[in-house]
């Protein structure tokens, strides 16, 4: 009888904090949209501009491959058509799409033209098209996969409704005697790809409530574990990876709306396409100031290509000329930089790179700043703020650096 | 002698070899008759590499670059449009430009002066079972309307320490190491 009461004392710390776990859990449930069975009634009339409501055709892109290596992209893209079914989303079958990607010799699938968003939607009838890239997916062990994701409105430009990215690491954020551990990279893809597909739903869904344009599509996020966060704009990110030097002149016009464009790196480091996956994270931090308007990705591309211009040495002043030209796209402000580390493979993730941003009026630089760091930096104890992945890592920096930029 | 003086002299000895153990060392030119005050753009070209480290000198270049605009007395032509002149320019040799092409890149990029580089040492060096990163860079400016070298710096940081030496540690990162180097040249160009 003694022995049962003291081992209830004990035992009651364990219960509190279990219950506490089980409310925290379910509080954290509440504040995500759940899947139905089909796209809801619109509450409200679309939102002027060129936002995509949930409910509307969406073309899916095969994935784009940045992993520099062979990766199963089939499969990702499987389990992603699966979980926007889950959803209900109304996605454009694959042979009309086949179709229209043989006619326009479609082969890089991270980023389209304005013909060919104009072609997919007269052609398939699709309002917004979602491009995804693999950056990373290891098997071995404890497997690893990054992906970043964007729908674009096609419109006249196409304009991004919403983007998100996802990096997670099987043996990274484990919790609680490592119960998180996830050791079969399909389970850990299907997590990844969950995320995203959560995240795409929720934005669209609270958009389309509120009836405002793209700004609700820009707080949602992915964390370390999978798990959709919904974070306020006016949240800071850690100080640990801000610029070392925040550098140059701050945009200080608040009350101009900024059109802002992001060249690839110039890529000096070993990993490939570090340049372009750099450009991708710096795209997904910029859409959440709603200060600014981001380009996409696929139309400087496609600008670069038509000018026929090469960045071989870093920013130049012709970038910005062709990018910033009203022919073109009209661009007040283009960021560009320099790669210099983006090591992304097992051990410390460790990123490196200097940030340009070049000026419309002025035709000048006016801001440059240098940001590096690793998973392990600022940490002292038990792992606490470790950072597992690469893809965390550049979010994490190109958020503090846009960051600074703003100040 | 006394045997109780012996330790207090192996002490002193000690403190005495402590800075010539760790690599600081310093180097400087300034032209005397050069108004410093008169620049405001400069061209920071390419800087030779004579390190095993295959990007070591695009790594110091960027980081003097950003830095030295960082300071606001200075406007640095971006790279992407410094490599654009030096390819309308045709080829500068490794030991670098000539009066002529200096003339000519500052013309080409509406610079007051050239400054170039060399970096000497970038990466780890090993004394023993100790070992730190030490970076070593030699920088001059060239001023646009004499052709001349107005200015002239090196300096090198890191390497391995005593602390290193007696507790291990590897020294400090590369970067931490490198921005060192760069606050070092750029004190000795706005002294």
């Amino acid at each position: 009888m003694i022995s049962w009461t003291s081992s209830s004392i004990s035992i009651r710390p364990v219960w509190g904090l279990l219950a506490l776990l089980a409310l925290l859990s379910l509080s954290s449930c509440a504040s995500r949209p759940e899947p139905s069975d089909g796209p809801p009634e619109p509450q409200l009339p679309p939102p002027a501009g060129q936002a995509v409501n949930y409910g509307d055709l969406i073309a899916v892109l095969p994935i784009s491959n940045l992993t520099g290596t062979s990766a199963p992209l089939r499969a990702v893209e499987k389990v992603l058509r699966a979980q926007l079914a889950r959803w209900g989303f109304r996605i454009v079958d694959a042979d009309s799409l086949a179709k229209v990607m043989d006619r326009y010799r479609i082969r890089d699938t991270g980023g389209l033209s304005p013909g060919v968003f104009r072609a997919l939607r007269e052609e398939t009838g699709a309002v917004g098209v979602l491009m995804t890239s693999l950056e990373v997916f290891y098997e071995d062990r404890f497997p690893r996969i990054s992906l970043m994701s964007r729908l674009v409105a096609g419109g006249d430009p196409p304009e991004i409704a919403w983007m998100s990215g996802v990096g997670l690491a099987g043996d990274g954020d484990v919790g609680l005697l490592a119960l998180g551990r996830v050791g079969d990279p399909d389970a850990l893809m299907e997590i990844a790809v969950r995320c995203l597909v959560d995240s795409l739903a929720g934005s669209l869904t609270e958009t389309q409530a509120l009836g405002s344009s793209a700004s609700h599509n820009r707080m949602s996020e992915c964390d370390s574990r999978g798990e959709v966060v919904y974070s306020s704009p006016e949240a800071n990110g850690k100080r640990r990876f801000r610029p070392r030097k925040p550098l140059g002149s701050p945009i200080t016009d608040v009350n101009r709306r900024y059109s802002v464009a992001v060249i690839p790196f110039l890529n000096l480091s070993q990993r490939r396409n570090a340049g372009r996956i750099l450009e991708l994270h710096f795209v997904n931090q910029l859409l959440r100031n709603e200060s600014l308007s981001v380009v996409d990705p696929g139309l400087v591309r496609q600008e670069l290509l038509a000018n026929r211009v090469v960045m071989a040495a870093g920013p130049s002043l012709e970038n910005a000329r062709v990018l910033s030209s009203d022919e073109s796209l009209g661009a007040d402000l283009i960021f560009s930089g320099v790669v210099f580390d983006y090591q992304d493979g097992y051990g410390i993730p460790k990123v490196d790179f200097s940030l340009t941003v070049i000026e419309k009026e002025s035709h000048k630089v006016v801001w440059s700043s240098r940001s590096y760091s690793t998973g392990t930096e600022g940490v002292l104890f038990f792992d606490l703020g470790r950072v597992y992945t690469a893809h965390q890592l550049a979010a994490e920096m190109a958020r503090g650096a846009t960051e600074a930029l703003s100040r | 002698m006394t045997a109780k003086q012996r330790p207090l002299n192996r002490i002193l000895m000690t403190l005495a070899l402590i800075p010539l153990v760790s690599c600081v060392s310093d180097d400087v030119f300034t032209e005397p008759n050069m108004d410093f005050g008169s620049l405001r753009a400069v061209a920071v070209l390419p800087f030779n590499n004579f390190t095993a480290e295959e990007f070591a000198s695009a790594r110091v270049r960027d980081a003097f670059s950003t830095m030295l605009l960082a300071t606001g007395a200075l406007y640095v032509i971006p790279p992407g449009e410094v490599a654009r002149a030096m390819g309308a320019i045709g080829r500068i040799p490794r030991e670098g430009p000539s009066s002529e092409q200096i003339k000519q890149l500052a013309d080409a990029l509406d610079a007051d002066a050239i400054i170039t580089g060399v970096v000497l040492e970038y990466g780890p060096v090993r004394s023993g079972s100790a070992s730190a990163n030490v970076v070593s860079v030699s920088l001059q400016m060239i001023e646009k309307a004499s052709g001349m070298v107005v200015w002239s710096a090196s300096s090198t940081r890191g390497g391995i320490t005593v602390w290193d030496r007696l507790f291990g540690g590897g020294g400090e990162p590369m970067n931490a190491v490198t921005e060192k180097v760069v606050n070092d040249l750029l004190d000795k160009l706005f002294d």
